[in-house]
């Protein structure tokens, strides 16, 4: 079935969204036409826009079953380079039915406390930990009350990590000062990315809404980046994230215009998914 | 939501993990003291399931009124 769909989609897919198919197909997984198609333009849109070398990793939450939505698109700067962390995110706690491709309740969802994803990336892995960029998409939440979710994280020493929180979005690098924005619950895409020792930058659906002028010293962590919560000092943080997450990615920083067109990137692959906020 | 009492089988899932790259099943401290996992594994252990590896153990574990102890509050 695999080499047919290589010799149907072999001239026109682009190689690292064919490069997933496969790895989805050899974890258990397959891949409809309409999502090889949505992740064909979607690598097609970062190479594009230049910026495919930010990324050190790429989850997108897509293919037929949980195990295909826990293979990486990017697990490194490019296809043929180094490749770094684990081959497929490490599933704990999480079950088949957490998991919908497609639609408005598309994405991996954390219902619960224990459930969490281990990218095996740490921040000391990267080729310059003093910078860099996190981002996730998640859906609209409705949480009321006082809470603080944690949708990624590494910490030893210095955080590299993003929170959803009753009193916003929170987003760090390199330490605790944070760039934040007083807006709870919204779903769409957030990014962090520290450009230098003195800016930290949060962005939501691609526009800065927060800054961070704080000069810092990055200390690199490194623990493997968690998602659905943080990864501290080896263990969980138990502030899980609750809700549904689409996407995520960890790499090197982004200037604004590039965090831009990352997200016009992955809004244009969310909608293809049906699952766009 | 329901969860299964892991603290008197914590040697058997150490082993079982050990078998495996990509995925672990995690207890939480839950209220009493007690290793909590929770209890929708048992929906995605048959033939086939994502967790079939795991079905042996999740199926001498007892559900518990313990519940996660405590959920962080960094605020």
């Amino acid at each position: 079935m695999i080499s047919a769909r290589l010799g149907f989609f072999g001239q026109t897919t682009h190689p690292e969204a064919l490069n997933w198919s496969l790895r989805v197909a050899s974890n258990g997984g397959s891949v409809s036409a309409s999502t090889l198609s949505a992740v064909d333009k979607l690598c097609r849109a970062i190479d594009a826009a230049g910026i495919r070398d930010r990324f050190f990793r790429l989850g997108i939450f897509a293919g037929s079953n949980l195990s295909a939505a826990l293979v990486p698109l990017y697990r490194g700067q490019s296809l043929g380079g180094t490749q770094y962390g684990n081959a497929t995110d490490t599933n704990t706690n999480f079950i088949s039915a957490n998991y919908t491709e497609q639609g408005a309740s598309g994405g991996l969802t954390s219902t619960g406390t224990g459930r969490y994803l281990n990218t095996g990336i740490a921040p000391s892995a990267l080729t310059n930990p003093a910078v860099g960029h996190l981002s996730y998409y998640r859906s609209a939440g409705s949480q009321t009350g006082t809470f603080t979710y944690l949708t990624i994280g590494s910490e030893d020493g210095g955080a590299y990590r993003m929170d959803e929180r009753s009193t916003g979005q929170f987003g760090f690098w390199g330490t605790y000062n944070a760039a934040t924005n007083a807006v709870a619950n919204a779903g769409g895409h957030r990014i962090v990315s520290r450009t230098s020792a003195s800016l930290l930058t949060l962005y939501s659906n691609g526009a800065s809404v927060g800054t961070s002028s704080t000069t810092i010293t990055a200390v690199p962590s490194s623990r493997p980046w968690f998602v659905f919560t943080s990864n501290v000092a080896g263990a969980p943080n138990a502030s899980y994230f609750i809700g549904t997450l689409r996407s995520y990615s960890i790499g090197n920083e982004l200037t604004s215009s590039q965090a831009a067109a990352y997200y016009n990137a992955i809004q244009s692959f969310q909608t293809a998914l049906g699952r766009n906020a | 939501m329901m969860w299964l009492d892991a603290s008197n089988s914590m040697a058997e899932l150490v082993a079982i993990n050990a078998a495996h790259d990509d995925r672990q099943i995690m207890p939480i401290r839950g209220t009493g003291g007690r290793m909590i996992v929770p209890f929708d594994l048992l929906a995605d252990c048959g033939q086939g399931g994502y967790w079939a590896d795991y079905c042996e153990w999740l199926a001498i574990l007892s559900p518990t009124d313990s519940v996660p102890e405590a959920v962080g509050q960094l605020e």
